[in-house]
């Protein structure tokens, strides 16, 4: 009459040999159970992990920073070392004259995992000697206060910005710390701002934890309290976009060159290799947890048609029986298809149910797991997409078969 | 000639089998008229041609030659599709292994060639229909129950339903006693009777004399051929 109802009868048709054999379509299903479970899991768990890589690495300055890191010299420059005063204040000054191409361009001079205490409570933390550049770098929020300004760094104020891990540890996670003092070792600093705590919002714990705990002051504080020179640990620069990025490498080249007499003992790095190293990984991942799912989702097909021809060959007689009675070739290969697409379906939403249940457990036992969406929806679709693909495909056969059966030949069956 | 009271008429049907190279003549030159309200019995023994005579009759084979009218249509050359629609629409089948379908319900299976006749009732007519079919078989107590609840007498009053839901020109019965035991075969033969009185057309395969007897016309079948047709 018409190709819908003919579906609708055979999807009826399909549905209740399901219902009426539970456990061998159970069974059946178990390919496609597992398959959709291990493929919607994988992909679960490597989002999660390269979710985490991806925060961290913007929290860290994104594509666009570029680190000028001191490096030994090569063996033919070893006699000029000394003639070098190597990375300092006046590298700075100098970039920041030179170049247009770099709006922040700040020094980081790592004073060290100090001794801090306020309110009679000590700790210790890693102290950052930085300029106000530095907050547009390595972006943070500023909860209280403000950061460091150019006025701190020409009066070398003992001030210090500090984040949620002082302030939790110190001051009992009070809401407002700025103004406190706080003692760095023996000398005493002023808390002018306080940053918002870095949180990367996948999950329960924050894996940006290590960066709430780090304080800065003044990079002309550091330098004159803490080492009596102006020599730096390493300069990062932000680069207005990624276009601007080969002159400013070229620039910031040009200007230490100059600065260091032609002695190489600085090196720019830029984010481009982490980032290549990131995507990298993201392929390669893409690629085997694709392979797997493909292979587990053919052995989940391969599982169904072995079924379906099954139970082609055990109704035999009843394809004869519809067929005497006025079924047609598709209506009854429609009937066998609708099987093999009901047990696909309802086994790729088994297996999407199972890899929930699997995600929680990762989440849980994997460290670092709070990254891990137990709902990646995107995967999930596509799971279920592609196991009901596979067991339409895989129902076609047996179908075709059971629909081409000669009547008089199927009721003579024993 | 054709003469409207006939159902079916067979003109020199002939089918032909290759069976390991050999032509094998399933039947051989067969004239027959089936008038309406016709209760006939093709006897023969196995072999002679009478089980293929009956699933041509039946829309289940095509003739490898002859002419053969249903209803003023010539239907010797039909496909596939088109002999599927006269089995769902025209012809009604009781087997002698009854062949119902055990996980679905008696009335369901009753219904069964509805699904596939393209029907267009609703479903409360189907149920309906259902439920006047096994009435007129006197099964209309039994209608949730599945086959294999019921002795094999009742079995075949369901089958026998199943065969009358679309109201079919001509019913083809196969064996339908072979498997029942006398008293049973008895009420069978009974059932077609009364239906036959009610306008039925029938047609029944038997190698059984007895059977053969109910019928008011008998035709022998041997080797292909028919070799009786007896009216008496």
């Amino acid at each position: 009459m018409n190709p819908l109802s003919d579906i609708v009868t055979g999807s009826m048709n399909g549905l209740r040999e399901v219902a009426a054999n539970k456990v061998r379509t159970l069974l059946s299903m178990s390919g496609i159970i597992l398959g959709v479970a291990a493929l919607v899991t994988m992909v679960g768990i490597v989002q999660g992990m390269l979710s985490n890589m991806r925060v961290s690495f913007e929290a860290d300055g994104g594509i666009l920073k570029i680190e000028v890191d001191k490096k030994d010299l090569d063996e033919d420059q070893q006699h000029l070392a000394g003639l070098s005063p190597g990375l300092t204040w006046r590298d700075i000054i100098a970039l920041e004259q030179a170049t247009h191409l770099a709006p922040y361009i700040s020094p980081i001079v790592h004073i060290g995992w100090e001794r801090l205490a306020a309110n009679g409570r000590p700790t210790r933390a890693p102290v950052y000697a930085v300029s106000p550049d530095f907050i547009s770098i390595q972006p943070r929020e500023i909860k209280h206060g403000r950061f460091i300004s150019d006025m701190d760094i020409l009066n070398k104020s003992p001030v210090m910005v500090v984040g949620s891990y002082i302030v939790e540890r110190l001051f009992n996670d009070a809401e407002n710390v700025v103004g406190e003092q706080i003692r760095l070792n023996k000398q005493v600093y002023t808390i002018i701002g306080q940053t918002e705590e870095l949180v990367s919002m996948m999950g329960g714990r924050n894996t940006l934890r290590r960066k709430n705990r780090g304080v800065f002051i003044p990079a002309t504080t550091g330098m004159s309290r803490y080492q009596g020179n102006d020599s730096v640990s390493k300069i990062e620069l932000l680069a207005r976009d990624v276009d601007a990025m080969p002159d400013l490498i070229a620039q910031v080249d040009n200007v230490l060159s100059k600065t260091h007499r032609g002695i190489m003992d600085y090196e720019i790095l830029t984010q481009d290799e982490r980032m290549q190293e990131m995507r990298k990984l993201e392929n390669s991942f893409t690629y085997s947890l694709g392979g797997i799912a493909a292979i587990s989702l053919l052995v989940g097909g391969i599982g169904i048609m072995n079924v379906m021809l099954a139970s082609v060959s055990e109704r035999i007689r009843e394809i004869g029986v519809r067929k005497a009675i006025g079924a047609r070739s598709h209506d009854i290969s429609l009937q066998f298809l609708a099987e093999a697409v009901v047990i696909s379906v309802l086994g790729g939403l088994f297996g999407l149910v199972c890899s929930i249940g699997l995600l929680s457990i990762a989440r849980n036992m994997i460290p670092n797991g709070e990254a891990i969406n137990v709902f990646p929806f995107t995967a999930m679709i596509f799971g279920f997409i592609f196991s009901s693909t596979v067991g339409l495909l895989s129902g076609i056969y047996p179908a075709l078969r059971a629909g081409r059966l000669d009547p008089i030949d199927a009721l003579r069956y024993e | 000639m054709i003469d409207p009271e006939c159902i079916y008429e067979l003109q020199a049907i002939r089918r032909t089998y290759e069976v390991g190279g050999e032509a094998v003549h399933a039947l051989d030159g067969v004239d027959l008229q089936i008038p309406k309200h016709e209760f006939m019995a093709i006897i023969g023994s196995s072999g002679s041609g009478k089980s293929t005579l009956m699933h041509t009759l039946g829309f289940m084979d095509s003739p490898t030659s002859g002419r053969m009218i249903f209803e003023g249509k010539d239907v010797s050359a039909l496909g596939r599709g088109a002999r599927a629609h006269y089995r769902a629409s025209r012809i009604g089948f009781v087997f002698q292994a009854f062949n119902l379908l055990p996980r679905l319900s008696i009335l369901d299976n009753v219904l069964l060639p509805l699904t596939y006749g393209r029907s267009k009732l609703s479903k409360k007519e189907k149920r309906e229909r259902g439920a006047a079919a096994l009435e007129r078989v006197g099964m209309s107590h039994r209608l949730g129950h599945r086959p294999g609840q019921l002795s094999g007498g009742e079995r075949q009053r369901v089958a026998i339903a199943r065969s009358l839901i679309n109201d079919p020109s001509l019913i083809l019965a196969d064996e339908p006693t072979g498997n029942l035991d006398s008293k049973n075969r008895a009420r069978i033969m009974d059932l077609f009777d009364s239906l036959m009185q009610e306008g039925i057309t029938l047609a029944l395969v038997t190698h059984d004399e007895e059977v053969a007897n109910y019928a008011r016309r008998r035709i022998r079948m041997q080797d292909g051929k028919i070799i009786e047709d007896d009216h008496g």
